[in-house]
């Protein structure tokens, strides 16, 4: 047994002298302030600094003296620490988030044929082009989502569509390569507006493939021509020059226009057999189309403003007329709430 | 030099470290996600291998296994008249674990790009069953240190083309529609059990070589 312990000791010292001796003599000097830049980076690795990871970076902002705000994934803060931290004044870049340039759900553009194989976006564009009618549009199978190293973009499995939320996405453009048809771009975070459809196509063709497709009708683009140029049929916002003007919104005939990116795209209601559509005065009350009688009775309460004439003696003549058309809106809202009859505004099927 | 040869077709297809002895199965399933990262563990792994075999052939040969000299059963390296075999699992793992540490030390030093891409999975085979059990199977089948080196060397490409083969398949895999229940890593496995079946088609054929190989030298063929 001794024997044993002596051995194992003795090749235990002489591997760790060894090891010991190489770390004294061939350890290699590094800039310590890389390392501590490294530890205030995110760590995420994302490459949106145009760097190949963070440990790159930190060392490019030390030996090269690069802007830390080129990292898409820090605050202002953490840029503003890194700064300070090597002696540099902090620039920020303008946040980026991602854009998918289509709103053409299955519903909008629907499938034209049963695509079987591999669930993704890149292997599905070489089986006759995908299925989605649009030649254009979101393929919806995720190739984005998965390239996304923040989880930022969500794919909708049922609608078939890609939406990016822009709190999570930090810019940093991984997907732009993955999405076969070219259709996400980076877009200022601050712009307001923006045109989801990717589709050059004209007018008659449009109309036939998406229910939401740009049809180059020019009117934003005449509307706002500084910064809505017209590309082949396809209205594009030049997003140095973003709109502001949240009317352009109501200038499409398609509602292809969004105010915001893809967390607040809403798609379209799902129609099904048997539904039943709502009406203008539901939407006054705010009940359901099958809402019973009592349930609109309180509605109605709830709704309609009762007048004092305290009240109205405070008003100007504008307002009395608004209040007036108001109390009468409603009351007539009331009306067509309870004459309503359910089983003539059934959707048929096919709808 | 046909030994060498019949020793890495052994090593990489009939008797592959993976597929055929289940060794190292853990990184096997753990980095095989994607095949960037897999290839930076292939890499790892035939680096250790192939040193840490080295290592142990020479700790096996020099200090451990006795001679007999005038009918005394000796170690002449260390002078000792004892048998050290039974200490051979212990003090290969302590080889191959100084080792790792050392081989950081010095590809820091000697070559950035190759540290760095090495990464992480330089120190996470420290405690790799593969290289332990090459440097086991050196011992048992009574390697010379050069076959040993080769050995190792040999069992590190085997490892490397399970794990490239089975990661660039699990990527297929996650994009397409197993049933629910089979998803992840399940579904992995089987595909693992089936690559294992696949590897076992080669069973035979460093023998068959050996014999072609004998034939030959005999004047046979």
């Amino acid at each position: 047994m001794i024997e044993a312990v002596l051995f194992m000791a003795s090749t235990g010292m002489i591997l760790s002298t060894v090891i010991a001796l190489a770390n004294r003599f061939l350890a290699v000097e590094t800039d310590p302030r890389i390392e501590a830049v490294e530890e205030m980076l995110p760590g995420a690795n994302c490459g949106g600094c145009g760097y190949s990871g963070c440990p790159a970076f930190a060392k490019a902002i030390i030996e090269e003296s690069v802007e830390p705000g080129l990292c898409p994934v820090s605050s202002g803060d953490e840029a503003q620490r890194i700064a300070s931290y090597t002696g540099m004044e902090p620039v920020f870049s303008e946040p980026y988030v991602a854009l998918v340039k289509c709103c053409g759900d299955n519903t909008r553009s629907p499938e034209r044929a049963l695509y079987n194989g591999v669930n993704d976006c890149n292997a599905a564009i070489n089986v006759a082009g995908a299925t989605k009618s649009c030649q254009h549009g979101c393929l919806g199978l995720g190739s984005c989502s998965r390239a996304c190293p923040f989880n930022a973009i969500e794919i909708d499995e049922e609608l078939r569509i890609a939406i990016v939320h822009p709190n999570l996405c930090v810019g940093c453009g991984k997907c732009i390569e993955s999405c076969p048809r070219d259709m996400i771009t980076m877009v200022p975070k601050s712009a307001p507006i923006h045109i989801l459809c990717n589709s050059p196509e004209k007018a008659p063709i449009q109309r036939k493939l998406c229910t939401r497709g740009c049809i180059g009708c020019q009117r934003c683009a005449r509307q706002a021509p500084e910064s809505i140029k017209m590309v082949n049929f396809l209205a594009t916002i030049d997003y140095d020059n973003p709109p502001h003007d949240l009317s352009l919104v109501d200038t499409c005939p398609v509602d292809r226009i969004h105010t915001s990116l893809g967390i607040d795209y809403i798609p379209a209601p799902k129609k099904k057999k048997g539904a039943i559509k709502s009406l203008e005065c539901h939407k006054v009350l705010g009940v359901a189309p099958q809402a019973s009688e009592a349930e609109i009775n309180k509605a109605f309460a709830d709704k309609i403003v009762h007048y004092d004439i305290s009240l109205i003696i405070k008003m100007d003549e504008e307002e009395q007329k608004q209040a007036i058309m108001e109390s009468e809106k409603i009351s007539q809202a009331y009306k067509d709430c309870l004459a309503f009859d359910p089983s003539a505004h059934t959707v048929k099927e096919g709808q | 030099m046909e030994n060498y040869f019949v020793l890495l077709i052994g090593a990489v297809l009939v008797n592959n470290f993976v597929l055929a002895k289940f060794l190292g199965v853990c990184p096997f399933l753990g980095v095989s996600k994607n095949v960037k990262t897999a290839m930076g563990m292939s890499g790892a792994v035939i680096f250790v291998m192939t040193i840490g075999s080295a290592l142990a052939a020479v700790i096996h040969h020099y200090v451990l296994l006795p001679k007999e000299i005038g009918g005394v059963v000796v170690n002449p390296h260390v002078w000792v008249a004892i048998d050290l075999t039974y200490l051979r699992t212990i003090s290969f793992i302590l080889v191959i674990a100084s080792n790792v540490q050392l081989l950081e030390v010095v590809l820091q030093r000697l070559s950035q790009p190759l540290y760095q891409g090495l990464g992480i999975f330089l120190p996470l085979i420290t405690t790799n069953c593969a290289v332990l059990g090459a440097a086991v199977i050196n011992a048992q089948k009574e390697h010379s240190i050069i076959e040993s080196t080769w050995y190792g060397f040999a069992s590190g490409l085997g490892f490397a083309l399970a794990l490239i083969l089975f990661s660039s398949l699990r990527e297929r895999l996650d994009i397409g529609h197993p049933p629910k229940s089979f998803q992840g890593v399940p579904i992995a496995l089987i595909t693992a059990g089936i690559a294992a079946m696949i590897f076992m088609g080669f069973s035979g054929l460093d023998i068959g070589l050996k014999t072609f190989f004998n034939h030959i030298k005999q004047g046979l063929l």
